[in-house]
């Protein structure tokens, strides 16, 4: 069916942004999930002005006070203070630098490495795939803690070395979306074409190939950073993460578990943190999976139309139902 | 109709790999455009096969192979059209992607231009492309949808350097929208904004942008709706009669081929069974495959019924794609012990025409 | 509209089908109206976009968002499909008294089930017989569809069959339980010409062992040709012209349906060129009033900018055009 549609216009970038932003607005979830992202991306880059002390400063004389709603609790601690009387809500957005950054290198790093990869991998076929596909079997075989474990042990524990080895540990799914993306997109009939008017190999890839791949690839993204979040929690748990001084979440989660039944705010609210942003980025992963999904993007369209025509129908008579 | 007549050597039936010994010498005439070539074919198959193993090697018995194609020789002449029928499975889109050297041949040669083609690779065979061009079944998948109409077209131009720039393609592009019959004010548009007529329009100005010599139409109109189908074919006819391109032109049924071929091969099981001049096909068919599937076209006329269809050969016993035998044998109505066991090579009939079958 | 005739077993009344997508409302039907009487096979010709399809989903009950129903009636055997008593009854009838073949016979089967399974899984499910005696219906199926040693076919899988195989199949799982009426969308469009010459015999021989009326939905006119006994001509949404067979190859009415006829390669016919319509149909999100073949028809004036008339151009025939 030849459908005549007003061009969209590629060369309105700000106009697109615009309407993109519009279509989040309609979904509620969506919404939310972008609205508690951008604070608390806001927070961990201005968290030395945001936050009302420094995350380290300690006040022995005010030692695991409760929050402000409570007995007790003071509105110059909100959430409280630690068993050094360190104040939380400092620690939480200081902590939230450690947690994103760690979370967006390493979806940095092992995206792009897993890409390759799989690109190499799909693209060139034959040995090259079988070698580099038994490579990512065996190393999703190995247990990753134990890598992990392994590595630390012999360099130290700290932050480059968390994001380089959680790096290594999970490039192996992108690998392998990417190649089974490809294997699929080779088939069609465009990449073909591309091949027979002559374009160069690199060509194909990049123009052709890597296009197919941004929408899945950013959706897997989105949601191996919560994994990442996630991961860097429980390895400063342990303490083979961020070491102290420094802070994240969870390291302040482990730190506070010894008082979870004197002082559960230790431990309740860094923690919901984590789970506050885990939410709220598969909220939004999940819009931008049916976004990029020309015929879910249809759908939810006329969902949002037919609950408007409902509405409209509706109101006249004076809201009876 | 003026037609060429290109015949066909009978040596070149006979088998297998007559032509790879020549390989060596083809390939030092390759950077060259051989003018001494000028007035042969522009397109020489002779021999062609190709076979998929099935299976792994058992322990102690032969590898098996499924047969493709089989032997398959044919010519097309400069300026002519060769229409290639064939059913689902005949390897009818395998003879033409092995031509364009997109598959690997297990048996035979390919002679372009007078250069042996068959063993091309690498950075000549891309430079092959500007010579030899496809134009794809569905127009739907063989646009890239990210890309506008100007970048689909330029693209070849760029890529050979033939232009600096996309920027630089523009007259060139908006020359060959013209041609095809699209306006200019599609070339900042998408795919998706047009129908499936106009869309093989794009694809078939994409394919003339490097001006080749010989075109592959791989059902080019099948997946088009018939008001839209007649301009298709139409434009291909006109272009061919100005710019003197050779095309094979495949398709799955005898209808359309009968307007826009002079010549005309059946394919049946990775053989060709019949060959020739296009009348002699269509009003003097000879072999039973040709038979059935002209009686098998729906006339759009109600007062021409179809044959009633016999029904034994539906159900009958699969051919054997491997065996000693005619390829045909399970649905022949003809089928006699000579076909049991030898295969028939194709044999003159008349003006070219071959027929590859003992009893027809 | 008038009561409906004893014979009329289906009766489209006035359809209007749309679509809301986000590049705009998609016309899909517009006032589509038609009747298929008792033991008749309707043929309905026309392009992609026509709206051929969209009425078989009508009737089959299988327009979901973004499509809606917004006008019209559908009636089968005098009783309404649409609103929630139609709704209710239309899952009663569908896939016994009212059954549709798919396009692709590839898609159309459950590959990992075996035939036997499946068929009687129909049998089974619409008509509560026991296994053993679904299993003897299945047989006697598979013999009426022209299937070679049914036994052996019962316990194969899909893809161990041949397309024209599989689509005897699905046509032996649609008239398992004796339907009335059978809608076959493209049934042989999929399949090489060999087949689909077989499949349309087998079409023919069933419509009239069983008294079956058959809606048969294809671009092709050499299938309506062979196999049917009156012919809807749609275009863009609309009806065209609608004849019986024989009136609409010899005396095309209207001006579409007689240049689809040309442009329709002949094998008798060795002419270098094909005769085409230039154009191509018009945009259905937001289609021009009046005659929608107005910008290709060479003989449109002025007045074709308003809706044509239906012009009887004979017994059950009929042309929308303002120069019949």
């Amino acid at each position: 069916m030849s459908l005549d549609i007003a061009a969209p216009a590629a060369r309105r970038p700000f106009a697109r942004t615009g309407r993109l932003l519009l279509e989040i607005w309609h979904d509620r979830s969506a919404a939310f999930g972008l609205s508690v992202i951008v604070v608390i991306l806001f927070c961990a880059v201005f968290a030395p002005w945001v936050a009302p002390y420094d995350p380290g400063a300690q006040d022995l004389g005010a030692r695991l006070v409760p929050p402000f709603w409570l007995e007790r609790g003071s509105l110059a601690h909100i959430l409280g203070t630690d068993h050094l009387g360190r104040d939380i809500l400092s620690r939480i957005i200081h902590g939230s630098r450690a947690s994103l950054l760690v979370a967006a290198s390493v979806v940095l790093i092992a995206g792009t490495f897993g890409t390759i990869m799989g690109l190499w991998a799909g693209f060139r076929g034959g040995r090259t795939d079988s070698v580099i596909m038994r490579i990512v079997d065996i190393q999703v075989a190995l247990p990753a803690l134990l890598l992990i474990l392994l590595v630390i042990s012999v360099v130290g524990p700290g932050i480059a070395t968390m994001i380089v080895v959680l790096s290594i540990a999970n490039w192996m799914v992108y690998a392998r979306l990417v190649r089974s993306i490809v294997l699929s997109v080779r088939q069609l009939e465009y990449i073909e074409a591309a091949e027979m008017i002559g374009c160069r190999p690199g060509r194909v890839v990049f123009s052709h190939l890597l296009p197919n791949l941004i929408s899945p690839l950013l959706t897997l993204a989105i949601l191996e950073f919560t994994n990442i979040i996630l991961a860097e929690a429980a390895l400063s748990f342990l303490g083979l993460g961020v070491q102290p001084p420094a802070t994240s979440w969870g390291l302040d989660v482990a730190n506070g578990k010894d008082y979870l039944f004197v002082a559960w705010w230790l431990v309740t609210f860094p923690g919901l943190c984590i789970s506050i942003t885990v939410i709220a980025i598969n909220l939004l992963a999940n819009w931008v999976r049916v976004t990029t999904d020309p015929q879910e993007r249809e759908k939810r369209y006329a969902r949002h139309r037919a609950g408007r025509r409902r509405q409209a129908a509706r109101q006249p008579v004076g809201g009876q139902q | 109709m003026t037609f060429l007549g290109s015949t066909m050597t009978n040596a070149s039936h006979q088998g297998g790999f007559a032509g790879a010994a020549s390989g060596a010498e083809a390939r030092s005439g390759l950077e060259s455009e051989s003018p001494a070539a000028a007035d042969g074919p522009i397109l020489s198959v002779k021999g062609l096969g190709v076979r998929y193993p099935l299976g792994k090697r058992s322990f102690w018995g032969e590898r098996t192979y499924f047969e493709v194609l089989d032997d398959v020789s044919f010519e097309i002449a400069r300026g002519e059209t060769l229409g290639l029928v064939g059913e689902s499975g005949s390897g009818k889109s395998t003879i033409g992607r092995t031509i364009l050297r997109r598959i690997e041949r297990t048996a035979g040669t390919i002679t372009f231009e007078g250069r042996d083609i068959s063993d091309l690779g690498g950075e000549p065979l891309r430079k092959l492309r500007r010579r030899m061009q496809l134009i794809f079944q569905d127009p739907y998948s063989s646009l890239n949808p990210r890309m506008n109409v100007m970048s689909i077209i330029a693209e070849p131009l760029v890529v050979h350097g033939i232009v600096g720039s996309f920027a630089e393609a523009r007259p060139q592009v908006l020359a060959l929208l013209d041609r095809v019959g699209m306006p200019a004010s599609a070339a900042e548009r998408y795919p998706h904004q047009f129908s499936g007529g106009q869309r093989q329009r794009i694809g078939i100005a994409r394919a003339l942008a490097l001006k080749p010599s010989f075109i592959v139409a791989d059902e080019p109109v099948s997946a088009l709706d018939v008001s839209v189908r007649a301009q298709v074919v139409n434009l291909m006819q006109e272009l061919q009669e100005e710019l003197g391109i050779s095309f094979l032109f495949i398709a799955h049924d005898l209808s359309v081929v009968r307007h826009i071929s002079q010549r005309v091969a059946i394919l049946n099981s990775g053989q060709i069974v019949e060959i020739g001049a296009r009348d002699a096909i269509y009003e003097r068919p000879l072999h039973p495959y040709t038979q059935t599937l002209l009686s098998a076209v729906p006339e759009p006329d109600p007062t021409i019924k179809l044959a009633r269809q016999d029904r034994k050969r539906a159900g009958g016993p699969v051919p054997d794609a491997t065996g000693t035998g005619c390829r045909f044998l399970g649905r022949c109505p003809l089928a006699s012990d000579v076909c049991r066991e030898k295969k028939p090579v194709l044999e003159p009939k008349g003006v070219d025409h071959w027929v590859a079958c003992w009893n027809a | 509209m008038s009561a409906v005739a004893e014979d009329d077993l289906l009766v489209i009344d006035d359809l209007h089908v749309q679509f809301d997508t986000r590049a705009g409302v998609i016309h899909g039907l517009r006032g589509l109206s038609l009747t298929v009487a008792r033991g008749e096979t309707l043929g309905i010709v026309g392009e992609s976009g026509s709206g051929k399809s969209v009425m078989a989903q009508s009737v089959m009950g299988l327009i979901d968002t973004p499509g809606e129903i917004v006008r019209g009636d559908i009636r089968f055997k005098g009783r309404s499909l649409l609103g929630p008593k139609g709704r209710s009854y239309g899952r009663k009838i569908r896939g016994r008294e009212l059954a549709m073949i798919f396009q692709n016979p590839m898609t159309s089967l459950n590959p990992l089930m075996t035939i036997g399974a499946q068929i009687e899984e129909v049998i089974v499910h619409h008509l509560g017989k026991s296994a053993r005696e679904a299993r003897q219906r299945a047989l006697e199926l598979l013999d009426l569809v022209g299937i070679t040693s049914p036994v052996s076919r019962l316990s194969q899988l899909p893809h161990e069959l041949s397309g024209g195989m599989k689509q005897r199949i699905i046509i032996a799982m649609a008239i398992a339980c004796e339907p009335e009426l059978l809608i076959a969308d493209e049934p042989t469009t999929a399949l090489d010409v060999t087949v689909q010459a077989q499949i349309l015999e087998l079409i023919n021989d069933i419509q009239k062992a069983m008294n079956l009326s058959i809606i048969l939905i294809t671009h092709d006119l050499g299938v309506v040709a062979q196999s049917c006994h009156r012919v809807m001509v749609m275009y863009a949404g609309k009806e065209m012209e609608e004849a019986p067979v024989g009136q609409l190859f010899s005396r095309p009415a209207h001006y579409y349906t007689a240049g689809l006829l040309r442009s329709t390669p002949r094998l008798r016919d060795s002419s270098d060129r094909l005769f085409s319509i230039d154009g191509a149909p018009p945009s259905l999100i937001d289609p021009p009033t009046g005659c929608p073949f107005f910008d290709r028809c060479e003989a449109r004036t002025e007045e074709c900018r308003m809706d044509p008339p239906a012009v009887t151009t004979g017994n059950q025939a009929k042309a929308m055009c303002w120069h019949v």
